[in-house]
């Protein structure tokens, strides 16, 4: 995918998975309310709901307690619908997703009462609201301290460390493990052999492969720097197999390998 | 005040009053007025053999811990109900006359055997009405046998000359440091009620420091990175001395505010997440870029045949029972494929998101068991001292899901009532599809524990409850047994070598015929620090020295009555403690007592959490900083314990040079190098043989198949423990149509770390590669070696098969990387199988 299609696509996605959390907390909601509307189902708990009736234990701990279901419904979702994606082979298909997760989404949104009006509105009344406390107007010392801008400067100063973390650790595990290697491979083609090389950091040009076959005949292919593949004909009568190929570095043979 | 209102920093930093219209600080997890209730009466509690015979409520005899009505009543909680009713009437009215009636109640024997309940919650009340709830100085703790040191005296008994030992009357407060002279009185009894900080006493009077604790977290994370940084630098043993401290510091900071009494609901939510995020970056680091553990690469395997194929239920040579588990896989790649963000990126979100759920649903748990937010805080510290937070669980494996999705479902059931029939119906059954996609071992065990809770609710008498989670076990039993009947030929080959092994290894050591394993060392010889062994040692028997009801144990905080089920049964698991303890004798069963213990440290959190978090906050407030500062040590201390015991040595948790089969620490350039070429010039699924290491990665990354006795029913290991090319070497590669011999010549260097240098049973323990036995393939006439880089050499060992070997499938000469493109090589090779 080009780049294009990637942020399309993560747009998309995120579009997705967004509307389907909105729709499904939405219809959580509406399913907490019917069942608030009709008391407690179990008459066994009556009596201890009762008596926590205005008690934070109901009332404060549920709101974790439907992000919970909320968080185990999307995960447990997204799950299923895969497997249902995969078991017909289009588990390599980003549109396959995009359109399951989509309608999923789509669906649980209707389910749930978000009319793109009503959504519409809500934005319109929030984005106001939210912009409030960030105007100069509003940014006096007691603003200060209880206002989005510190905390957001005081939440910020985590996330930069721990971004920092990891991009140092990014860095280093990338630059060490993929740290290039002297390296001589070869596989046969249509017309002769691919040989592969790779360089250390260390190995700057001076490097010659030396091809020998069966009969004795030998010849040397000097490999521009930078270069790291070079075709050897050996598909005409001239170069009987098996090949024997070495990596030169001046006169010293550093890596040799054989075709048959 | 309205229940919603925030608690303001103005507010006395250990006590508050009531407030006008009952509401109490939303911030805290309340359990109801008859749960804690103390009645304001004088009276009496008196015990016989196996009843409890209330005659008057008393103060600080808590009725929780009954658990059986006398003989005809129908049901616990309505005894319980009557009597916290009598109570609550009690309560309301401090000067009522004394109820003449009495309520024998009879003890439940299964609620003394596992003493889940010889205490109160003791949640901090903030009652709704002025003049009933707990005294300013109430110990929210129980005991059967009257305490001298009970704090409701006369006043004049509270006096400095009574018990001169005391420092003065103020610390006979509690927590809280409420004093009584603070307290409204009305007729000898207090009218008003300071909130103390009890077990759930987090009363919520301290700033919030979440963002504080998640800079010094971060700090810890990012000396943790430096660590790592000098490790792959060429400096283990400096890096090593700089993890520790980072650790430290990560699991300190959490600590220290979940330790707390004023720490507020919230933060101690928000601490608990950032803990367990915290610790997961802290090995997540050491493989930022790329996945390199054995298990996770196998994983990677699965994922990456997902998408290559499209479809599910692959074949898979190193653990083929993971397609057909592969709820792990699908959820990453359906991240991958709705976000479009590179494996790496979705492999380290999803397994971030089952820690955050993890932590998450276990700060729930705990707190809907012991109605807790300090336990809960404290469980969740706890939990992350076990053995397989820090390095298995943090994992790309499907154990690390599915833990998560169990204690969801623990919290979900827990939960039922509040969410009503169908959402809860379709929460559990979609959760148990879930689990049983995920992973076998897990589901099972979660089908027994629902069992097993099952039992504790018909054990109580209470249908109604014992009804519904005979229903939940039952959806799981199809679930999870279902699609194990489906797999059982699989799961017979994966398992059944592992759990006979296992009783054949023990009943060795149990009759003599074999010594236990060699412990504080690997299979190499590399051996634990001591200090390490110290920690591990002292971990390990405070974890097991808190089975025993002694000193800080000895206090069983209260549950409410259903509850009270769920908390026996994980009451149970932490007595199981022991049973992971004789497990390490032998290396198959230490293999699976570390496995159990990620169950076992789910008791071992709740029940710990409530007992410890009891301890605290019952004490005099004088010593309390010095208790928990104290109790905080005993944290680190237990969790560097079971930071080794799950991780091993120190080249496990440490990048840096490469060392013989030890996991991360075996995956180096050049075995970067030779998996970037097989991924490209050699058809994919192409039958090769490595050690356990390079292997595993050439058929994760480089997507070739692996030859093992699981996945081919051949081994390829042995060919490499022969000085010479003989009839066996061509019967074994023959046998298994081997095409490609992978040599890493430094495996001559030593004994491999990680048990075995490429499969289990290889050869005798102990036998070591040398350089003769790996440099066989170079003169063999015959063996083509097809790619060097040094240490890394792979060979086309085609034409040594035996004369009468069938024709293989795929050609002997690698063709061009076009020639064969991944998905139909795997397919090919799944389709030769």
């Amino acid at each position: 995918m080009n780049a294009v299609t990637t942020v399309a696509q993560a747009v998309l996605g995120t579009a997705i998975i967004v509307l389907g959390v909105a729709g499904l907390h939405a219809v959580l909601a509406r399913s907490a309310e019917a069942g608030s509307g009709r008391g407690s189902p179990r008459g066994h708990d009556r009596a201890a709901d009762a008596s926590r009736a205005g008690s934070p234990a109901t009332s404060q701990v549920d709101p974790p307690a439907s992000i919970a279901a909320l968080l185990l419904l999307t995960v447990t979702g997204l799950m299923v619908g895969s497997l249902l994606v995969a078991v017909v082979g289009l588990a390599d298909n980003p549109l396959a997703y995009d359109l399951l997760f989509g309608a999923v989404a789509v669906a649980l949104a209707a389910a749930g009462g978000l009319r793109p009006a009503t959504v519409a509105a809500r934005i319109r009344t929030f984005l106001p609201r939210a912009a409030e406390p960030w105007k100069p107007a509003s940014w006096t010392s007691g603003g200060w301290r209880t206002g989005p801008r510190r905390a957001v400067l005081l939440t910020s100063v985590p996330v930069l460390i721990i971004a920092v973390a990891v991009g140092l650790s990014w860095w280093s595990d990338d630059t060490t493990m993929n740290a290039p290697v002297t390296a001589l491979g070869a596989t046969r083609t249509q017309s002769g052999l691919e040989v592969t090389v790779t360089r250390a950091d260390g190995d700057n040009g001076d490097l010659t492969l030396e091809v020998v076959n069966s009969a004795g005949r030998r010849w040397r292919l000097p490999l521009a720097a930078g270069k790291d593949r070079t075709d050897v004909a050996v598909g005409n009568a001239a170069v009987p197999a098996p090949t024997t190929i070495h990596l030169l570095a001046g006169e010293k043979i550093v890596q040799s390998i054989t075709i048959p | 005040m309205p229940a919603e209102s925030r608690p303001t920093e103005t507010r006395p930093t250990r006590s508050r009053a009531p407030s006008a219209d009952g509401a109490a600080n939303d911030d805290t997890t309340r359990i109801s007025p008859a749960d804690n209730a103390v009645p304001t009466a004088g009276g009496g509690l008196r015990e016989r053999t196996d009843t409890i015979v209330l005659t008057k409520p008393v103060p600080g005899r808590a009725v929780g811990s009954v658990a059986r009505a006398r003989p005809g009543a129908p049901d616990n909680d309505r005894v319980n109900d009557r009597v916290n009713n009598r109570m609550k009437e009690s309560a309301r009215l401090p000067d009522a006359p004394a109820d003449p009636d009495t309520i024998v109640v009879t003890r439940d024997p299964v609620a003394d055997l596992l003493e889940p309940v010889t205490g109160p919650a003791a949640e901090p009340v903030g009652d709704t009405d002025a003049g009933r709830g707990p005294l300013p100085d109430q110990r929210p703790w129980r005991s059967w046998r009257p305490r001298s040191w009970w704090p409701w005296r006369p006043r004049s008994w509270r006096s400095r000359s009574w018990w001169p030992w005391r420092r003065a009357p103020a610390s006979w407060d509690g927590p809280a440091g409420g004093r009584p002279g603070g307290v409204p009185v009305a007729d000898g009894y207090p009218a008003a009620q300071p909130v103390i900080a009890g077990p759930a006493g987090h009363a919520p009077t301290g700033p919030d420091r979440s963002r504080a604790v998640a800079t010094v977290m971060a700090a810890g994370v990012l000396l943790v990175a430096v660590s790592y940084l000098l490790g792959r630098r060429g400096h283990p043993d400096v890096g090593t001395a700089l993890l520790w401290p980072g650790l430290i510091t990560v699991f300190v900071a959490g600590v220290t505010r979940l330790l707390r009494t004023d720490t507020s609901r919230r933060e101690r939510l928000r601490v608990s997440v950032l803990l367990g995020v915290g610790l997961y970056f802290c090995f997540e680091l050491t493989q930022i870029s790329a996945v390199r553990e054995f298990d996770e690469l196998l994983h990677l395997r699965t994922l990456l045949d997902l998408q290559a194929t499209g479809g599910v239920f692959t074949s898979h040579p190193g653990l083929p029972v993971s397609p057909r588990f592969p709820g792990l896989e699908l959820l990453t790649n359906a991240v991958v494929q709705l976000l479009g963000v590179p494996d790496q990126v979705a492999v380290t979100g999803v397994v971030l998101l089952a820690r955050v759920l993890l932590v998450y649903g276990l700060f729930l748990l705990i707190e809907r068991v012991s109605r807790s937010a300090y336990a809960a805080g404290a469980g969740v510290a706890i939990y992350a001292c076990s053995p397989q937070f820090f390095f298995f669980n943090a994992q790309f494996a499907y154990q690390t899901l599915a833990i998560a999705l169990t204690v969801l479902l623990l919290l979900v059931v827990v939960d039922r009532d509040r969410y009503g029939r169908a959402t809860a119906g379709v929460l559990i059954v979609m959760t148990w599809i879930a689990l049983s996609l995920t992973h076998h071992i897990t589901s099972w065990i979660t089908v027994g524990l629902f069992a097993g809770w099952t039992l504790c609710a018909f054990a109580r008498r209470d249908r109604a409850d014992g009804g519904a989670l005979a229903r939940v076990t039952l959806v799981g039993l199809v679930a999870a047994a279902g699609w194990a009947l489906v797999n059982v030929s699989m799961l017979g080959d994966y398992l059944g070598p592992i759990l006979s092994e296992s009783f054949h290894q023990a009943g060795n050591v149990a009759s003599g015929q074999a010594k236990s394993r060699k412990m504080f060392t690997d299979s190499a010889g590399t051996p634990t620090p001591a200090w390490q062994i110290v920690a591990l040692l002292g971990s390990t028997l405070l974890w097991s020295v808190s089975v025993i009801p002694i000193g800080p144990f000895r206090f069983r905080p209260d549950t409410d009555s259903r509850h009270a089920t769920l908390y026996r049964l994980l009451r149970l698991m932490h007595l199981a403690f022991p049973l992971t303890v004789i497990g390490t004798v032998a290396p198959r069963t230490a293999e699976l007592s570390t496995r159990l213990s990620t169950f076992v440290y789910l008791g071992i959190a709740a029940v710990l959490g409530l007992t410890v978090t009891s301890y605290l906050a019952t004490r005099r407030a004088t010593r309390q900083a010095f208790r928990v500062r104290l109790t905080a040590a005993f944290a680190v201390f237990v969790f560097i314990g079971g930071t080794v015991l799950g991780s091993g040595a120190d080249w496990s948790r440490m990048p840096g040079p490469y060392l013989v089969i030890a996991d991360g620490r075996s995956i180096d350039p050049y075995v970067v190098a030779a998996t970037n070429w097989a991924n490209t010039a050699l058809p994919a699924g192409s039958r090769i043989v490595g050690d356990r290491e390079t292997g595993v990665r050439l058929m994760s990354v480089g997507r070739q198949w692996l030859v093992t006795s699981l996945g081919s029913g051949a081994s390829g290991a042995p060919l490499y423990f022969g000085s010479t090319f003989g009839d066996y070497e061509r019967a074994v590669m023959t046998a298994g149509r081997i095409q490609y011999v992978i040599v890493d010549t430094r495996l001559a260097d030593g004994l491999p770390h990680e048990t075995f240098y490429a499969e289990n049973g290889e050869a005798p323990e102990g036998t070591r590669l040398t350089a003769a036995m790996l440099a066989k393939f170079d003169t063999q006439p015959g063996s083509v070696k097809v790619y060097d880089n040094g240490p890394v050499k792979i060979y086309d060992v085609t034409a040594l098969w035996s004369p009468a070997a069938p024709a293989t499938p795929a050609t002997a000469v690698p063709a061009a990387p076009a020639a064969a493109p991944p998905a139909t090589g795997s397919r090919s090779v799944g389709g030769a199988r």
